[in-house]
């Protein structure tokens, strides 16, 4: 395999990944903005709750093992 | 005059020879010296004297080694310079000639300002002068470098060069970014260290040069138009360490920041410490302190982040309390209260009435009202029709007394 085609599946992984992180912190968002908005009610708000913590636990498995790609390029 | 062993030229192959000679012995030499006696040519051609002046020599060699990039080929030079300062008896009234184009020499020059040559030697035929031909000229010391960065800081700054308006923002969510240095100085793993703890999942493209002598903004400049030939790096980190003026003066060469001003791809500058200053770093559309905080301003910190979210949970558990107390107190209770004391009266009334109806079957109520309870004391078991026998004794009980008697006879009513 080439340097330039593990090049590129390093970023496709870690651009997936990332995006992943992304979707998930923004449904975390949603999440803790439902419990401020009109829509809240006690009786969902435990389902939410627990909801809300695995996804942060999720979040923060994921970031803590992403790591970076270091190349060295060729002068040449 | 001459025998067969002793060469016999004519001018022009004398020159020829001994400029080959030279080219073969020196291809390319660092000579460091004072400026004296310099002249331009329309702006184009410059001339100068490279007088001698006591330097040290080792530090020149120590620093030259420093950053070494991969590719370098220019070993002879140091040991030109350790030949040179071996061989001069007496150093005090030496000087070179030297010439340079305007092109070539991105530096200002003034008469006793102590520079640093890269050269090749030469023999001029037209002019019959040996002269030094120079490509690249670096100020050395403090008080030469300082004039050289204030003269050409102020003829770019003219250009518009370091203008604000120029400075483009650092795109915020960075894939893939390219680092150019020394990838075994301090400076370049101090930023990749600062760049893993803050964040993960990029891709960074590094090219490795040196970062200070002569060769340095070169080498830095064919990685600058690699990068923007590439156009994948969203940015381009130049990076080096703390330093003396001298191992920082690479990065006030004019072309270099020339360069940095025309990338198309954003840069960032994180050279020396926060109070060293260089014409790459007013070009660049960000100028970071160090190593470490060009890191820091290129990405968000993941642990910043993680506390953020721990806090916001944290607040969230907070709310979900406080809203369940609100919640609480927030019930109407009256109706249930009113329901509890309704069915509480009923119960009471019932009692009442149970208490009543006992009342009037308690037999010292019967007592009371003049009756009496008669009991067979002979004989408890009474036969079913309930008569006594003639002879038995009898226990009457009445409201306040107890009589014994005897059945004397028994009449049927």
């Amino acid at each position: 395999m080439s340097d330039k085609t593990s090049d590129k599946k390093a970023l496709t992984k870690n651009n997936k990944t990332k995006q992943n992180i992304a979707t998930r912190i923004k449904e975390l968002d949603q999440l803790v903005e439902w419990f401020y908005s009109p829509d809240f009610t006690l009786e969902e708000a435990v389902p939410h709750y627990k909801k809300a913590r695995q996804l942060a636990a999720s979040i923060e498995k994921d970031l803590l093992s992403l790591k970076n790609e270091i190349a060295i390029l060729a002068d040449k | 005059m001459a025998n067969s062993s002793t060469p016999t030229f004519t001018v022009a192959d004398f020159v020829a020879s001994l400029n080959q000679t030279l080219s073969y012995a020196y291809p390319d030499v660092i000579i460091v010296g004072e400026v004296a006696n310099f002249n331009s040519s329309q702006g184009k051609w410059f001339f100068w004297d490279l007088k001698h002046v006591e330097v040290d020599l080792e530090q020149s060699e120590a620093e030259a080694g420093q950053g070494t990039a991969t590719n370098d080929t220019h070993s002879p030079t140091q040991q030109t310079l350790r030949n040179t300062n071996t061989l001069t008896p007496d150093p005090s009234p030496a000087k070179i000639s030297c010439f340079g184009t305007a092109w070539q020499l991105k530096t200002p020059l003034e008469n006793g300002w102590k520079i640093k040559v890269k050269a090749r030697p030469e023999f001029n035929a037209r002019f019959g002068k040996f002269s030094l031909i120079v490509t690249a000229v670096q100020p050395i010391g403090a008080g030469s470098i300082k004039l050289a960065f204030e003269r050409l800081k102020a003829k770019l700054t003219q250009e518009g060069l370091f203008a604000p308006e120029r400075k483009r923002p650092l795109p915020r969510h960075l894939n893939r970014i390219a680092v150019i240095s020394s990838t075994e100085a301090a400076g370049y793993k101090d930023f990749i260290k600062i760049l893993g703890e803050r964040t993960g999942g990029l891709v960074v493209d590094v090219i490795h040069t040196q970062v200070q002598g002569l060769q340095a903004p070169e080498q830095i400049i064919r990685a600058l138009q690699k990068l923007n030939e590439k156009a994948e790096a969203e940015v381009i980190v130049l990076i080096r360490g703390g330093g003396s003026a001298d191992d920082l003066a690479a990065f006030n060469d004019e072309t270099l920041t020339r360069a940095i001003a025309t990338s198309k791809i954003p840069t960032i500058t994180g050279i020396g410490h926060e109070i060293d200053i260089t014409l790459a770093d007013l070009a660049a559309d960000v100028r970071a302190s160090t190593p470490s905080n060009a890191a820091e301003l290129l990405v968000p910190d993941k642990r910043a982040f993680l506390a953020h979210q721990h806090d916001k949970l944290s607040s969230l558990h907070a709310y979900l309390i406080r809203a369940v107390e609100e919640q609480s107190r927030a019930i109407d209770l009256q109706p249930v209260r009113h329901l509890m004391l309704q069915n509480a009266d009923q119960a009471l009334e019932s009692v009442r009435q149970k208490i009543a109806i006992l009342n009037e079957l308690n037999p010292d109520r019967v007592l009371e009202r003049g009756y009496a309870i008669i009991r067979n004391l002979s004989d408890s078991s009474l036969p079913s029709d309930n008569k006594p026998k003639i002879g038995a004794d009898l226990e009457i009980l009445r409201q306040n007394d107890i009589i014994l008697a005897e059945v004397k006879e028994i009449h049927e009513r």
